[in-house]
């Protein structure tokens, strides 16, 4: 018996199984008051799985920053949960969760070194110093004060003050501001391990779309506080593809089309899903139109974004 | 966690030795100089003889009535306010808010100033008991005997607790006001001002301005209690007035912080 309950705790994958990492529902936030007041979470709902970088995507404004800000509990939600791999968001919740949030912020006067020893301190994982040091590439400056940091140096150690309290997720803002080309795929190279060899969950804000689209398996767009697409990227990327036609005279296509199509580059984009390409060819073969050259596009993240958010516009 | 909040708490203030000085121990050294001063200048230039006795525990307990100056609540209250404000200053409540508790976060920071201010009154009370012992080595026996007494002692732990409870109000109130306004100037001018107004009321009110519950009022009747025959009424209604702004200025800021949104810090 006990060597079943070892062979399986040994062969399960640890951040996979169970609920979900991270979990908002219906969380508002609102800031002012009156006619000024400003709706920066607007019933939120989101559910992070464990084990996957998820990305969070949104405009300006869009409230990200609020949502990572109530997430580590430096602002209160006006209503609504925010649930830690199913406990409430408390401070020891929290000691769960590793986070960069916003712009690294740290004491001038203390150097890297004496910044990881005190957040080590916190959750008795001081052993975990110099092998963070290492991680993030930091050995040589660990003794000099942050003062004389670069921007990237001190993206680095926010990312060492994120992993050296052993953390079973990773929230990450905008971790690759200030990076060199160098640097930042370093970052994806750690964002990788995090998930794949360490098994922790990465929720990463960024407005580097394309790199949103090469690490992250989930995403979930926000605008105007509330949520208006989720989903692993691969199928947000297939639900915006669309079938583009070169044809002798694409405004009669369009109105052929009823509606689904628009006249763009000189052919016609048809928004159909990728199985009914065949059908389509088909019909439009037997009702006479000439076709010069048809595409299945498949759109990049940004396309997806920029879709989504004009939407909702 | 507070095991662990406390030393980091302390690292901080130790690596800022500018603030560490000006703002904790600045005024005991000089409280200290200045008797060095004064005295070594009656006795070794004009070649003054005292001839009383000296209480080496009861002239410690009188040095401690500094806990009163305004000039050191102006310095200690920058001292204070500089360890409440580095979090704003900095952008740093990022990195500790997550982790932990806010009233521990709180609690950690009024801690350490208040070791330091206490360490700040040991200062004055070794810094007194040693230049009386050096002057009585200068003056020798035609100088007055060092009177070292068991019933002076009790008074000089008394005298180090009003002390100690008036520097205490004024870190909580300097706490208090840096987290509501977020502001180190706003702290600093208002526990200044405080000092300042309440001298200033007893100069036009005399006697009258006794009643007010204000923090120095109720020091300096308790000391009066202790060191100069004063009645005790007043200074157990003193004594219920710091614990009474002790109590409700580190509630309020306590009730601020835990509830304060750090949308930006």
């Amino acid at each position: 018996m006990a060597a079943m309950t070892q062979t399986r705790v040994e062969t399960a994958p640890v951040a996979t199984t169970g609920g979900p990492a991270i979990e908002f529902v219906s969380v508002h936030k609102e800031f002012g008051r009156g006619a000024g007041a400003v709706q920066a979470l607007d019933g939120l709902s989101l559910s992070i799985p464990r084990g996957v970088v998820y990305g969070l995507l949104g405009p300006n404004g869009a409230g990200k920053s609020t949502l990572l800000r109530i997430l580590a509990g430096l602002l209160r939600a006006d209503r609504g949960e925010t649930r830690i791999f199913g406990d409430a968001a408390t401070p020891a919740g929290r000691r769960r969760l590793g986070m960069l949030i916003e712009t690294p912020s740290f004491y001038p006067f203390l150097t890297a070194r004496e910044h990881l020893r005190i957040l080590a301190d916190s959750s008795a994982t001081s052993s975990l110093v110099e092998p963070v040091l290492a991680r993030i590439g930091l050995q040589k400056a660990a003794d000099k004060t942050v003062s004389g940091f670069s921007l990237g140096m001190k993206q680095r150690l926010g990312i060492g003050c994120a992993l050296i309290t052993q953390p079973e997720a990773i929230i990450l803002d905008e971790p690759t501001n200030g990076l060199d080309p160098d640097g930042i795929l370093e970052m994806r190279a750690l964002i990788h391990d995090l998930v794949h060899r360490d098994g922790l969950t990465v929720l990463l804000s960024s407005h580097l779309l394309d790199e949103v689209e090469r690490v992250c398996d989930r995403v979930a767009i926000l605008q105007h506080g509330r949520l208006i697409a989720e989903g692993a990227v691969a199928d947000l990327l297939d639900r915006e593809g669309r079938f583009w036609l070169r044809v002798d005279h694409p405004d009669g296509l369009v109105t052929q089309l009823d509606g689904r199509g628009q006249a763009a580059d000189g052919g016609v984009y048809v928004r159909i899903d990728q199985s009914e390409v065949p059908e389509l060819i088909r019909s439009l073969a037997t009702s006479g139109v000439r076709i010069h050259e048809a595409k299945w596009i498949k759109p990049d993240l940004e396309t997806v974004f920029l879709s989504q958010t004009r939407e909702m516009k | 966690m507070m095991g662990t909040l406390i030393p980091t708490e302390m690292l901080k203030l130790v690596r800022q030795p500018a603030i560490l000085f000006w703002g904790f121990l600045v005024v005991p050294l000089v409280a200290v100089l200045l008797k060095l001063v004064i005295e070594g200048f009656l006795v070794l230039r004009m070649g003054h003889r005292s001839a009383g006795d000296v209480d080496l525990f009861l002239s410690a307990a009188r040095g401690l009535s500094l806990s009163g100056n305004s000039l050191g609540h102006l310095l200690f209250a920058l001292g204070v306010a500089s360890v409440f404000f580095l979090e704003y200053r900095y952008s740093t409540w990022r990195l500790l808010v997550p982790r932990y508790a806010r009233f521990e976060l709180y609690a950690a920071k009024l801690i350490v100033c208040l070791a330091w201010l206490a360490l700040g009154l040991l200062v004055v009370v070794l810094g007194d008991m040693a230049l009386n012992l050096l002057f009585f080595l200068i003056k020798g026996q035609d100088g007055g005997a060092l009177l070292v007494t068991s019933g002076s002692f009790s008074l000089l732990v008394v005298a180090a607790g009003i002390a100690f409870l008036e520097l205490a109000v004024l870190a909580s109130l300097v706490a208090v006001i840096v987290v509501i306004f977020r502001s180190m100037i706003a702290a600093v001018l208002s526990a200044f001002l405080l000092a300042i107004g309440s001298t200033l009321l007893q100069l036009y009110l005399g006697a009258d301005a006794d009643r007010l519950p204000l923090p120095s009022y109720a020091a300096r009747a308790l000391r009066d209690w202790l060191l100069a025959g004063g009645s005790e009424v007043p200074a157990m209604l003193g004594f219920a007035v710091l614990l009474g702004w002790l109590v409700v200025l580190n509630g309020l800021g306590l009730a601020v912080f835990s509830r304060q949104q750090l949308a930006v810090e």
